[in-house]
């Protein structure tokens, strides 16, 4: 009884440190082989690593806010708060990808406006975001 | 983003918290308690409010905010600070932060007006990770404000820490768990949950004001960490029990 409570004890600690893991490298979009079951990087985020503009026309990252309040977590996206606000019905306000790609893949045409919007960087104190099928690549913009 | 995204990131995000958070508070309880203690249902009614309306609302303050500064700073001195080392400049923000939130923190507390707002987190009177959520939009945007001010002037990229921004909005959540689980000496450098509880503490000038490390709270002498649980965690004062008299209490005129 003794045993089987301690190796519970252990399991909830294993278990929310490898929670809390997860979430810390997604949401940091610390690049752990692009999510590639075969532990190779995925050719997918290879084409769009090549794709991405490498010239001063790179989008910049939204800026991302320290999570100081109670329960606030994580990172946020400004551009989201801008969408929610105007009101927009259909565009994301949140990415899904939990990431800020420092050389967003912006492979569609610019005159697509009603294509989905990718976010490069969430969070407005959530822990999860809406799925959004566009893949991004996820890498972190050390200066 | 659709009402059904909203609803599909609050669920995905109310499941994360619930398998981090519901096996510690099972397996090391700070305190016998009720899964399902009272006022849980108002907590949740706060959580589903800051997902679903208030998020978004602050984000668009501190964006206007940021706006604001970078218009009125001049680029010579965002330059000169962009000039340091990075780890330097991140050392600085989160100091910084940290240095600013606590005073902030503490006037929180020793200010009328903002205790109006700051009350409603302190109403809680049984902590767990969903009471985290029991917060005033505008004593939100005071406290992300301050947090935030700091890299809003220096210009500093906060995406390169993402990492630790990203845990240490967990551990604020776990500081507020109805766990007692010791840490050891990690506690000095990221605090921990039975800090945080004697700031809940029905006292309301019980110390720990600190955002999460406890370096401040060392520094301006107002650290407590007593061997025991506070006998009860609220406020003197009386207020509503529900959501909806929290959220118009500060506004209250018999205050």
């Amino acid at each position: 009884m003794r045993t089987g409570r301690i190796i519970l004890r252990v399991l909830a600690v294993i278990s929310a440190v490898v929670l809390v893991g997860w979430y810390v490298i997604n949401e940091s979009g610390i690049q752990l082989m692009s999510g590639s079951k075969s532990g190779h990087i995925s050719k997918q985020a290879l084409e769009l690593d090549a794709a991405a503009p490498t010239t001063a026309e790179s989008p910049t990252p939204p800026p991302v806010f320290m999570s100081g309040s109670k329960s606030y977590t994580g990172v946020v996206s400004v551009e989201g708060a801008k969408l929610l606000m105007s009101g927009s019905k259909s565009a994301p306000v949140f990415d899904s990808n939990d990431v800020a790609p420092a050389t967003a893949p912006t492979t569609a045409p610019a005159t697509q406006p009603e294509a989905p919007v990718i976010l490069p960087s969430s969070k407005s104190g959530r822990i999860f975001a809406p799925p959004n099928p566009s893949p991004t690549t996820q890498t972190l913009n050390h200066p | 983003m659709t009402l059904y995204g909203m609803a599909f990131s609050t669920g995905l995000s109310f499941l994360f918290l619930c398998l981090v958070f519901w096996p510690l508070e099972w397996a090391f309880p700070a305190r016998k308690q009720k899964l399902f203690r009272p006022a849980w249902w108002t907590d949740l009614c706060f959580f589903l409010g800051q997902y679903f309306l208030w998020g978004g609302a602050v984000l668009w303050v501190l964006t206007k905010f940021g706006s604001w500064i970078d218009h009125h700073l001049p680029t010579s001195f965002r330059a000169s600070v962009a000039g340091q080392p990075w780890w330097l400049q991140a050392i600085e923000v989160v100091l910084l932060s940290d240095l600013l939130i606590y005073w902030g923190h503490r006037l929180q507390h020793n200010n009328a007006f903002l205790w109006r707002f700051h009350s409603i987190h302190h109403s809680a009177e049984h902590l767990d990770w969903l009471a985290a959520h029991r917060e005033h939009p505008i004593d939100t945007i005071y406290t992300m404000g301050l947090i935030n001010l700091p890299a809003l002037i220096l210009g500093f990229p906060l995406q390169t820490i993402a990492a630790l921004i990203a845990f240490r909005g967990i551990w604020a959540i776990y500081i507020h768990s109805n766990v007692r689980l010791p840490i050891g000496p990690l506690r000095v450098l990221i605090g921990a949950p039975e800090l945080h509880h004697w700031h809940h503490d029905k006292d309301r000038n019980a110390g720990n004001y600190a955002n999460i490390s406890p370096l401040m709270d060392w520094i301006f002498g107002t650290y407590t960490c007593p061997d025991r649980e506070p006998e009860a965690f609220g406020i003197h004062e009386p207020i509503s029990k529900n959501y909806l008299g929290q959220m118009i209490h500060p506004f209250r005129k018999s205050q």
